[in-house]
């Protein structure tokens, strides 16, 4: 039950002291407004001082005398707009909520209500390019941790009244303000619903990153691959919900959750839509090549080498015989190192201070790949094959972690058992990849189940003109 | 109750019927292909009238789904069976011809089959359209070579020791997708008539593509060979110093484990109806019966 405040001033700022457990950031003003004793309780650093002192300390302090606190709390209210956003607040727990979310809380002696002013004015982080989602042509702009700036974000490139924006609050400790976003002639009503049904079970403390929402509004079967996507990018949200889809933003965190996400978007680009469309479909084509190297060629490589060599011509099989004679190791023991390698050195590079993290990429491939290829521990043909896998899965870094796995998985099928350990192993991924669906969208949409409309963005790139005029939601995907 | 496609319903029982075609024993002429085409007419007409006349049930009653079940159990297993037989003449790494690595092999198989059974068959649906696409794909681009590089004289070469009557019996040996055509057909979301023919179609192109690559490739031949099929695309060379058959393992492995969890996933569905109460461990059980049947006729 919560606990309403009391009309006295001493005996409430006693209470808020005592729930506060005397908190330093807790700060506390007393003074006279109207001739009658006020506090105004702040959070320190997440209100801005000038907007404090202009429009709320400055105007409160030269209030004529009341006759109670009751009648200069309706003053205020009726005739001082001293912000725009003013909750009239009952409680203690609505009270410190809005303190620590950057508000400046009045309350004064005789009355068990507090008023509150949005002066919040913590420093974030201004607006920068995306790391994670690069782009020559499209606009430069990337999520921040400010919820509303990214709010604003959306709403610039959208301004239609059909764009809604959902708040509320997750987490019992943290409060973390999620925003419900989706356009609403668009969303499929079934969709919306059933996002809100799962959101409901959210029994979190905190939350943190898009990873402790995720898991609630995706299938709880094993998948593979994520059926709900993100992005850093507005532009690439606003294609999203002109679509239909769901959005999440989360307080404190500069991506936002896209629900559903099917299997070919991780191959789109803004970009795309940029470019003419026959360089966009044979980018498409490219970077679908560049998932299958990049998740086959290590495990196609050893299988070919260790059991299938007629299928290889006699010139390429001398050259790999010759440059295998003198490795210690077999061939899959050898690109297991190496793949292990490339994993440790790229953790390692994303861990490290920048500046450090520069040197280790020197040290790897100067210093580890040179010297590995000079004493005869690794062959220069399995070198080659690493790196052109590597390379190949930062085509589609939006698939890195998926891409990690498989490798290593198609590997020891395929050195265990040639090409039929890594014809086993597909048909178990295919199956697991068709059986991932979020609320009734396949992931596999619209490849299987086929849908000759979707093969427009998929197989090809078609122009602008011609992807306009389909009118296209997601809602034609659902099973 | 989960709807497929009507491409996901060719798609599911192409694989069964291709798989079956891969893992054909003995010898291969013009007649077992006029033979085979024959008895895939025959099939489609008493489809076709059984659906227009007797309007083919939509639900099974218990005693029909318990001898479907039981068939598709039985099919299964023989599936199984093939494959193991088949894997006397295609070389897998690591795992020499002898009983204990040939058990192995279809150890793997039957797991890899449990996991696509254990997804619905929604998921295995979708799955088999692509794998269907694919295998159909390599299969045409192994035609084209044989078309391209075959002795046309291999026709008159290949002799088939059946006369045309007995080919037709035969062909009931490659059939073996019946059962889940059956089951399948309930499912289908589109004209249930329009599926059936769409898929006997299908099946003549398909049987006929695979029939006549192994006659011109390898019906010179034709007495010495075990499977014709799997020897036509051992024989196969796209370009001077390379074989395909290697790749032709992917596709036949793939088909293999897909058409035994075709055949599993109908029976899973069929329990349904049966064993309405019994809820666990439905694939498995499913599973484990197959892998019975297989012993039986091993």
């Amino acid at each position: 039950m919560k606990e309403s405040l009391i009309p006295k001033l001493s005996e409430n700022i006693k209470r808020i002291t005592e729930i506060s457990a005397n908190s330093s950031d807790i700060l506390i003003n007393r003074f006279y407004s109207g001739g009658i004793e006020c506090a105004l309780i702040c959070c320190d650093g997440m209100f801005s001082s000038a907007l404090l002192n202009e429009l709320v300390t400055e105007p409160l302090t030269k209030i004529e005398k009341k006759s109670d606190a009751h009648s200069l709390f309706s003053y205020i209210s009726d005739n001082l707009v001293l912000s725009s956003d003013r909750p009239e607040i009952s409680d203690y727990e609505q009270m410190l909520l809005l303190i620590h979310s950057g508000f400046a809380v009045l309350i004064a002696d005789g009355i068990s209500k507090a008023l509150g002013f949005g002066i919040q004015g913590y420093s974030v982080r201004s607006i920068s390019e995306p790391l994670g989602e690069g782009n020559i042509m499209g606009s430069h702009e990337g999520f921040t941790e400010n919820i509303r700036t990214n709010m604003s974000l959306i709403r610039r490139r959208m301004k239609c009244p059909e764009l809604v924006f959902e708040m509320f609050k997750k987490g019992t400790k943290s409060s973390t303000d999620i925003c419900l976003c989706y356009m609403k002639d668009r969303v499929p009503k079934k969709l919306l619903r059933s996002i809100h049904i799962s959101l409901d079970r959210t029994d979190l403390e905190t939350v943190l990153t898009t990873g402790y929402i995720r898991p609630f509004v995706e299938n709880r079967k094993f998948e593979i691959f994520s059926s709900t996507g993100t992005t850093e990018r507005p532009d690439v949200l606003c294609s999203k919900l002109i679509e239909g889809r769901v959005s999440l933003m989360i307080d404190g965190v500069p991506y936002a959750i896209v629900i559903p996400r099917l299997f070919c978007e991780s191959f789109q680009t803004l970009d795309d839509y940029s470019s003419k469309p026959y360089y966009a479909t044979f980018m498409r084509w490219i970077k679908y090549g560049a998932f299958l190297l990049s998740v086959l060629l290590p495990s196609v490589y050893v299988a070919i080498a260790m059991y299938h060599p007629e299928l290889l011509n006699s010139t390429l099989l001398m050259l790999l015989a010759e440059s295998e004679k003198n490795a210690p190791f077999s061939i899959l023991t050898e690109t297991m190192i190496v793949l292990l390698m490339y994993e440790i050195i790229r953790e390692a590079g994303i861990r490290l201070p920048k500046p450090v993290g520069g040197s280790v990429s020197v040290v790897s491939g100067l210093i580890i790949g040179d010297s590995a290829v000079k004493s005869g521990l690794v062959s220069t043909p399995l070198l080659t094959i690493t790196a052109l896998a590597v390379i190949s899965g930062f085509v589609i870094p939006d698939l890195n972690p998926q891409i990690t796995i498989l490798r290593f998985a198609f590997l020891l099928s395929g050195g265990i058992l040639g090409l039929f350990g890594i014809s086993l192993l597909s048909s178990a991924v295919l199956v697991n990849i068709c059986s991932t669906e979020d609320y009734g969208f396949p992931f596999t949409a619209p490849v299987s189940p086929f849908r000759k409309s979707g093969m427009s963005d998929t197989v090809l790139k078609k122009s602008i003109i011609d992807l306009q005029s389909r009118d296209f939601t997601v809602e034609e995907y659902h099973e | 109750m989960n709807k497929i496609t009507r491409p996901q319903f060719c798609s599911l029982l192409l694989i069964t019927d291709a798989f079956s075609v891969f893992c054909l024993k003995g010898k291969i002429s013009l007649i077992t292909i006029f033979g085979f085409l024959t008895l895939i007419f025959i099939q489609m007409i008493i489809f076709l009238l059984l659906e227009k006349i007797t309007a083919f049930p939509k639900e099974f009653g218990k005693t029909p789904s318990i001898i479907l079940m039981a068939y598709l159990i039985y099919m299964g297993g023989h599936l199984f069976s093939e494959f193991y037989k088949a894997l006397e003449v295609i070389s897998i790494p690591c795992i020499s011809s002898n009983v204990s690595g040939k058990l192995i092999v279809s150890g793997l198989a039957a797991l890899t089959c449990l996991y696509i059974t254990s997804t619905g068959i929604k998921a295995l649906s979708r799955a088999a359209v692509i794998a269907s696409a694919v295998g159909i794909m390599c299969i045409a681009a192994a035609f084209i070579i044989a078309v391209f590089s075959c002795n046309f004289e291999n026709i008159s070469y290949a002799q088939s020791s059946e006369s045309f009557s007995g080919e037709l019996l035969r062909g009931i040996s490659v059939s073996g997708s019946i059962g889940s055509f059956i089951v399948y057909l309930n499912y289908t979301r589109s004209n249930r008539i329009y599926s059936t023919i769409c898929y006997f179609t299908c099946k003549a192109v398909l049987t006929s593509v695979l029939l006549i690559t192994s006659v011109l490739v390898v019906g010179g031949i034709m007495d010495i060979t075990e499977f014709p099929i799997i020897t036509s695309a051992q024989l196969s060379q796209p370009f001077n110093v390379q074989r395909i058959d290697s790749l032709f393992l992917i596709v036949f492995s793939v088909f293999g484990v897909f058409s035994a969890a075709i055949q599993a996933s109908a029976a899973v569905s069929l329990s349904k109806t049966v064993f309405p109460n019994y809820t666990k461990y439905r694939s498995s059980i499913v599973l484990v019966l197959m892998i019975a049947v297989f012993f039986i006729k091993n």
